[in-house]
């Protein structure tokens, strides 16, 4: 176990390194630079060029990277050329609400989608429900999902807020309230996969031999689901919800501006529209290492429940 | 002092009442039951329900609640007349902490480094020291008396008024102002540098007192110096020797100071009474919040919700803040049309010709895309000034009526009978690709055909539209005067001047016009615009609305397109 950990862990500083690479490289292709969204449209050309110099944009890119790699290294992800701030301190600050979003909606929509999943897997009338009801959900577009439920939660029956997040550490309660209409929203399309998905390995899994033996054995209908089957069937569901945290990460970008989140997602926005090089980089490094960390979860999870693989 | 504008008046935002009386945005959260809330929405879905036989309870549960989904859905886009939630009559508002919400905050609360688009977030703690006033006059802001000395335009003066300290307890006298002048202008990011590029020396001549002398004459220095730009904010002399401290605290003399520890950067800012300011009676609220709500659409929930007083609106949501009930002040601000900066014909000749400009102008109903665009023929726009701003003239609005057949025909003397294709680049910021699809239709009309390239981010815009491959470009330039016009648009070295255009008839307009005193240099504006109009350098459209929405229960926004649509934030406060 720890060996497998730790070779994922040492995989993971090489992966980081090309993910920051392409990043660093790619930026560049975009037209404009952070001079120019720092000064606006009226600047002229010799305050642009102070201002690239200030920046340390003149430097050729090979060696821009170099100081940031250097420093990366050391733990120093670099300043914001916009707000001056340091990019670990900046970054961290948003950590904290983009993680209990992910969290919370991954939560949610794995209790729900999985208790969904198996009751489709029965078969019967609910079974087309969850069907059709996970097309619908996939449908829906999350920001108008959002608005909706803002319309409703928080304009028309005022029980929650319709923006913004409170840490949990200032106020536990107003924390999960913040957090509730958000959850929701980034949660229904990933409820509907991870309830298909369980559905499909439910029903292979009931279908199995095996099952018809316990039942011929008298052993209780639930311990059969829960106990024999759903364990059989959790590697593909595991699967699937490491790829709805790690898509989430990609989702909290619309819900954040909705919802007004200043989380990881709002922040890539506007680095991105505003060339921060570091601070893009900054986002680059902590999405690499989220989407490792959750994998790494996930395959440890994969041993828990599938002991052929541990073997592996 | 010649013409100096004295005043002894009670200075900042003298109170304007605000024609729009309405009732109090109560926190309905903590105001109503949970059942009743329930109890009154699922009832409305019963309204909208009655008459129909639902086959079953349950269908009936489902059904309503779709329908609630659809009312709210199409509530949301502005087309209901019915808002909901909390904009009902009651009283003035009441509570001591207030919240605005923008979208846009700056890097760094530096207010020398920054823009003027941060204006909402700068004013709570940092006091301009002139105020623009909504009829386009002048009031003492920090500064008790203001203007020019002598002929020319070439020495300001400005006096300080007494008693003034910064929320840190320092000073605000004329040493501490030159101090803040100097510090500014030798800033190589922020707006207020390029401002007051004209300004060669800074002279303390009394204790109040300092004294300009500026490299060439500028007719706009109080303007400058006034909320819309708010070109020296005086900043706490302690803080200029650090002005790293700067970017995440104030220290300036304005009503309020930034509370860092209940502040978010990105988020939230808190501001709380400036123990030390001046006028204790423009202090309205215990404390402050700016939010910063990207999405604005989100902004007027929040607004609906109690959880947001006031904010800065945006142009695609005007008519949904007005379908919720809330005070919309929208003053058109923009220039929003298409700029020919091709004047000499390099990348497309039939803009080289002055007569294909004209009939252009002449193929686009201005009135038609207004009301498309923004629900009101009023922001009509066909000239380089605004009603209320100096150089606007009724006359130049008759200059090139809308006539196809017309256009058709002056394009046919210029040679082009069958019209032509122009290549002309456009972005999505602020619905502007919109306003362009709008006139290209238009154009077509009389054989002129419009090739767009969108550019989505505003870097990507602008680094295209200076690369000159295009010989048109959609613009948005905020209109004040024809200084403000000159710094972007008609100087040749402006990035909406993008084929560097020079003009000698203009430029000796604006020769004359800036060592002309007031009158004079009244009259020279309208000429200006004259002048701009007979080139027909763009096809102006649309004045492009700035605007603030205010919840129920509150006043105080005084911003017209004579103060170039910018209130003093400050002045919000409780109607009465």
């Amino acid at each position: 176990m720890l060996r497998l950990i730790l070779r994922r862990l040492a995989l993971s500083i090489p992966l980081a390194l090309i993910a920051s690479m392409i990043s660093f490289v790619l930026v560049p292709f975009l037209p404009g630079d952070a001079a120019r969204a720092l000064l606006g449209p009226n600047a002229t050309a010799a305050q642009l060029a102070a201002a690239r110099e200030e920046l340390g944009l003149n430097l050729p890119l090979w060696q821009q990277y170099w100081n940031w790699l250097t420093g990366a290294l050391q733990g120093d992800l670099g300043t914001s050329l916009i707000s001056r701030q340091p990019v670990t301190e900046l970054l961290n600050a948003r950590l904290e609400p983009s993680l209990s979003l992910i969290i919370g909606a991954t939560l949610v929509a794995s209790v729900i989608g999985i208790a969904m999943g198996i009751r489709a897997a029965r078969r019967g009338v609910l079974g087309r429900v969850v069907d059709s009801s996970s097309i619908l959900a996939l449908a829906i577009p999350d920001f108008w999902l959002g608005l909706v439920l803002v319309v409703i939660f928080a304009v028309q029956l005022q029980l929650l807020p319709p923006t913004g997040y409170v840490s949990v550490t200032d106020d536990p309660g107003m924390w999960a309230m913040s957090l509730v209409l958000p959850i929701i929203t980034l949660s229904l399309p990933a409820l509907s996969r991870i309830a298909k998905q369980t559905r499909d390995s439910m029903a292979t899994a009931l279908d199995g031999t095996y099952v018809r033996t316990l039942r011929a054995a008298a052993v209780r209908e639930n311990s059969i689901i829960y106990r024999h089957a759903l364990r059989n069937a959790a590697v593909p569901i595991l699967t699937v919800i490491g790829l709805v945290f790690v898509g989430a990460l990609g989702g909290t970008v619309a819900i954040e501006s909705i919802f007004a989140i200043p989380g990881l997602g709002s922040t890539a926005v506007q680095a991105t529209a505003s060339r921060d090089l570091p601070l893009i980089q900054g986002v680059v490094v902590y999405f690499t290492l989220i989407t490792i960390v959750v994998n790494l979860v996930v395959d440890l999870a994969y041993g828990y429940f599938n002991p052929r693989v541990r073997v592996k | 002092m010649d013409h100096v504008r004295a005043s002894n008046a009670e200075g900042i935002g003298s109170p304007q009442p605000c024609s729009q009386q309405a009732a109090a945005a109560e926190d309905a959260i903590t105001t109503k039951s949970l059942g009743s809330r329930i109890k009154s929405f699922f009832a409305s879905g019963a309204q909208r329900n009655a008459g129909k036989s639902p086959k079953s309870s349950v269908a009936a549960r489902g059904g309503a609640l779709l329908a609630g989904f659809l009312v709210v859905g199409v509530a949301m886009t502005g087309c209901s007349g019915n808002g909901g939630g909390t904009a009902a009559t009651g009283a003035a508002y009441t509570k001591d902490t207030v919240t605005f919400a923008t979208s846009v905050v700056p890097p760094s609360l530096n207010p020398a480094v920054g823009d003027p688009a941060y204006a909402p977030l700068y004013h709570w703690a940092y006091d301009p020291l002139v105020i623009m006033n909504g009829d386009g006059s002048f009031s003492p802001g920090l500064a008790e008396k203001f203007g020019y000395v002598g002929k020319g335009n070439q020495t300001y003066e400005l006096t300080l008024r007494e008693g003034l300290k910064f929320s840190d307890g320092a000073v605000l006298d004329a040493k501490a102002l030159k101090e803040n002048l100097d510090y500014t202008r030798s800033q190589t990011l922020g707006t207020a540098t390029t401002l007051l590029a004209a300004v060669k020396n800074v002279e303390v001549t009394g204790q109040l007192t300092v004294r300009l002398t500026l490299s060439r004459p500028d007719p706009g220095l109080t303007f400058y110096f006034a909320q819309a730009f708010g070109a020296g904010y005086p900043i706490s002399p302690k803080s200029l020797d650090k002005p790293a401290t700067l970017d995440a605290a104030t220290a300036g003399a304005g009503p309020y100071m930034l509370d860092p520890a209940e502040t978010v950067a990105g988020d939230h800012y808190t501001f709380v009474k400036n123990p030390n300011y001046w006028n204790p009676e423009r202090q309205h609220f215990e404390s402050v919040t700016v939010r910063v709500i990207a999405n604005p659409s989100s902004t007027i929930q929040a607004i609906q919700a109690g959880q947001v007083q006031a904010a800065l609106g945006d142009p695609t949501t005007l008519s949904a803040a007005r379908a919720a009930n809330l005070q919309v002040v929208a003053p058109p601000q923009a220039l929003t049309g298409i700029n020919l900066a091709d004047r000499e014909g390099t990348k497309s000749e039939p803009l080289g010709n002055v007569k294909v400009r004209q009939a252009l102008n002449m193929a686009v109903d201005r009135k038609a895309i207004a009301k498309a665009l923004y629900g009101s023929e009023d922001l009509a726009l066909s000239q380089y000034a605004l009603e209320g701003q100096v150089p606007y003239s009724e006359e130049l609005n008759e200059k090139y009526p809308y006539d196809p057949e017309k256009a058709k025909a002056l394009l046919a003397e210029a040679g082009y009978p069958d019209g032509f294709t122009l290549p002309v680049l456009t972005t999505s910021l602020a619905s502007l690709d919109k306003l362009t699809r709008a006139v290209a239709g238009q154009l077509e009309q009389v054989g002129v055909k419009l090739e767009l390239t969108t550019q989505a981010a505003a870097p990507d815009y602008f680094t295209a539209m200076v690369s000159g491959k295009y010989p048109a470009a959609v613009i948005g330039y905020g209109l004040a005067d024809m200084n403000t016009l000159w710094a972007g648009f008609v100087n040749k070295a402006g990035p909406f001047n993008f084929f560097k255009t020079v003009d000698p008839e203009l430029d000796d307009l604006y020769n004359q016009y800036r060592v002309a005193d007031q009158e004079a240099g009244a009259a020279l504006q309208k000429k200006i615009n004259e002048r701009l109009m007979d080139q027909a350098w763009t096809i102006p459209v649309v004045g492009a609305p700035l605007s603030y929405y205010i919840a129920p229960g509150l006043t105080g926004f005084d911003a017209t397109s004579a103060n170039a649509g910018v209130p003093l934030v400050t002045d919000l406060r409780p109607a009465k």
